[in-house]
């Protein structure tokens, strides 16, 4: 899986590219567990994500949880397959979705 | 609620009594109107002159008004009460001058008095008698003045010439009518008083009485017009006619609504679930518990449970809230219409008939268990039996067998066999049982919904998976089984939309056997088979791991795992929410996991 990283100020955004599955999800997981504690903000954009699997979930819930004493993680991009998901899990509700 | 409601209703019938009898008083005044002018034309044409002079006037007066009842009438709004006093009033004044230009007409003072009873108030009509009373009293004083001299209350004398003239003064020739005619009549008109009275109280309740029958007949009506459309509501109709079998079921309410229901679905590509239902009780809360019943056997087949465990876990489930103290009777059958393996399980229900391809008939007698909803803990027994290609099974509920005819004698379990003995066709074995059982029982009405189902198995349905093919478990395998699967569903028809849902659902059974299965180590296969069966998708998962059910888990209440972070469940949740039918089967020491949807 490719994952673009970008760094602007104290906002980190990651553009991992293809579904977010059971397969790749390590490697998303691996990439966030990476973040310093200089960055304040995480943009985490999903444009090149076709679909997210519950493994893709876990990565994202845990790196919103390490974000939750700075400024969060916030979902960009995010296309109606994927949204489905996370609507049909709740995950709406917890995250901060564009 | 309830009392205002009855409030409300009983003066909405008291004003509608009301308006009923305005209508009357008024053509009363309409005809008096009439009665008065004639009168007025009489005067004008008698010669006697005082008469003229003093009652001209006074019949003129009262003539307007009465006029002016009726302009009254037209103009105000229909229901408003105040004119009723000018109504009753003004016919009061018309009695007065009536038996004073007439007398010994006392009696039209009635007239008002019958008129107010009809109103059903007890104080109008109290006020209005004693109006009538004082203008009785009146009425002497009056026409001695002004109207015709009776010369019963004078006294007379013959004069120097021989003429008989009157010597009395009117105050005398009054005192005397009073005391001698007035009195006896105020009597008899406090009789009539008395009697009214009563009247307007017997017809005040009746009234009340009458609107809380209605009411409570309207609300029963009510009730039973809601019952019976969750009744019907929820019952399946579009009754399925394939290759390999044919479903048709009929289920015609009594008069009051009991709990009778019918329901079917297929489970998987192979198997047909059907049953018929008996609820005790009538009237909505038969419904609702008929509607709890129905869901959770559906949601238990859904869920991959056999038979036995769905009737246990219903029961367990209506046991909870059963407040009502219903119950439910049920025979469930499940047909594995590949192998014509039935397997069903009988809560209390009367046993179906068996209908066999060469015409026999027999009652599939099985030892029943007890009905469901009133006893914790009981286990439901599963039986089997095979059925040949051709058979059908009739199910029913007793309102079938206990149709009764004019006399009261009913159908029985006997003459059932004996029509299905004749006519075992099964696309008109229903109809022509429902016109049999109609011409056995016309005329006598029916207090039992009568519900059937017919279940015709046609021919064993072929279901050609195609061969599996072993995939490493984990991460190794894990995209070539997804192209796999894409490939042959694409293959098969499937559209974009659909062959993601399933990648997207086995990736979730990938992840979850290697985890479970495999405990991630990457040695183990998954065997992997995906078909187009029926217009459905229909992947397959084998693994040979430890028996473990993976739909067993209840569903997540998302929030909830995710603050507890339990999220492990979510995997089969998301499948459950993205596939139509999800099932497990343990195969020869393997897990076999079928995912389902339809194209």
């Amino acid at each position: 899986m490719q994952i673009d990283v970008k760094k602007e100020g104290d906002t980190l955004t990651i553009s991992p590219k293809g579904n977010i599955d059971y397969v790749t999800a390590p490697e998303l997981d691996a990439e966030l567990s990476k973040v310093g504690d200089d960055v304040m903000a995480i943009v985490l954009d999903m444009s090149d994500v076709p679909y997210i699997s519950s493994a893709g979930l876990r990565v994202i819930l845990n790196a919103d949880e390490m974000m939750q004493d700075r400024k969060g993680i916030r979902l960009t991009g995010v296309n109606n397959d994927v949204r489905a998901i996370l609507e049909m899990t709740g995950f709406c509700d917890m995250l901060d979705i564009e | 609620m309830r009392a205002m409601d009855d409030k409300a209703g009983l003066s909405q019938a008291m004003g509608s009594n009301d308006t009923a009898v305005d209508k009357v008083v008024v053509s009363v005044c309409a005809a008096l109107s009439v009665i008065m002018l004639l009168m007025y034309v009489y005067i004008r044409s008698t010669a006697e002159a005082d008469l003229n002079e003093h009652f001209g006037h006074y019949v003129l007066l009262d003539e307007v008004l009465l006029l002016s009842a009726v302009v009254v009438y037209c103009t105000v709004k229909e229901g408003s009460p105040w004119p009723r006093f000018l109504y009753i009033g003004v016919i009061m004044f018309t009695a007065l001058v009536i038996s004073s230009v007439l007398s010994l007409s006392y009696l039209v003072f009635v007239i008002p008095i019958l008129l107010v009873t009809s109103y059903y108030n007890k104080r109008f009509t109290l006020s209005i008698a004693v109006l009538g009373a004082a203008l009785l009293c009146l009425e002497p004083f009056i026409s001695s003045y002004m109207g015709i001299e009776d010369l019963n209350y004078c006294s007379l004398k013959a004069d120097n010439y021989g003429v008989i003239v009157i010597t009395s003064t009117p105050m005398e020739e009054a005192m005397y009518k009073f005391v001698d005619l007035t009195l006896p009549t105020l009597l008899i008109y406090a009789a009539v008083t008395v009697l009214s009275m009563w009247v307007t109280t017997t017809g005040l309740s009746m009234m009340k009485e009458r609107t809380t029958l209605a009411e409570s007949r309207a609300s029963l009506e009510n009730e039973l017009s809601i019952a019976s459309s969750i009744q019907n509501g929820m019952l399946p109709t579009d009754f399925p006619r394939t290759e390999s079998y044919s479903i048709d079921a009929v289920m015609r309410p009594a008069k009051d609504v009991g709990g009778d229901f019918y329901d079917f679905m297929s489970i998987g590509p192979s198997q047909v679930a059907f049953l018929v239902a008996d609820v005790s009780g009538k009237g909505v809360p038969a419904a609702l518990f008929m509607a709890s019943a129905m869901t959770l056997i559906r949601s238990n087949l859904e869920n991959g449970y056999t038979v036995d465990t769905v009737l246990d876990r219903t029961n367990a489930e209506l046991l909870k809230t059963n407040k009502e103290k219903l119950f439910v009777t049920v025979w469930l059958g499940v047909l594995d219409l590949s192998t014509g393996e039935l397997s069903y399980v009988n809560a209390g229900h009367n046993p179906p008939f068996l209908i066999h391809k060469d015409g026999a008939v027999e009652n599939i007698v099985s030892k029943p268990n007890f009905i469901l909803g009133r006893r914790k803990g009981i286990r439901y027994r599963e039986h089997r039996k095979k059925l040949d290609p051709g058979d059908s099974i009739l199910l029913y509920t007793d309102g079938l067998t206990d149709s009764t005819d004019a006399e009261g004698r009913m159908f029985t379990q006997e003459r059932v066999m004996e029509h299905l003995s004749q006519n075992r066709d099964p696309d008109t074995i229903i109809p022509d049982m429902m016109g049999v059982i109609d011409r056995f029982s016309s005329g006598a009405e029916q207090f039992d919904d009568m519900t059937m189902l017919l279940m015709h198995y046609r021919m064993p349905k072929v279901i050609e998976y195609s061969a599996w093919e072993e995939f490493p478990a984990g991460h190794k395998g894990h995209n070539e089984a997804l192209s796999h699967i894409r490939s042959k569903l694409l293959e098969g028809g499937c559209s974009e939309k659909v062959v993601k849902d399933m990648e997207l659902s086995s990736s979730e059974i990938i992840a979850n056997i290697s985890m479970h299965a495999y405990q991630d180590k990457e040695d183990g296969n998954i065997g992997v088979s995906a078909d187009v069966i029926d217009r459905m998708a229909v992947v397959r998962f084998r693994d040979d791991g430890p028996e473990y059910n993976p739909l067993e888990r209840s569903n997540p209440d998302a929030e909830k795992r995710i603050k507890e972070h339990k999220i492990g469940g979510f995997g089969i949740f998301i499948v459950r929410k993205l596939m139509d039918d999800v099932r497990y089967e343990r195969v020869d020491d393997t897990n076999v996991l079928t995912i389902m949807k339809e194209i």
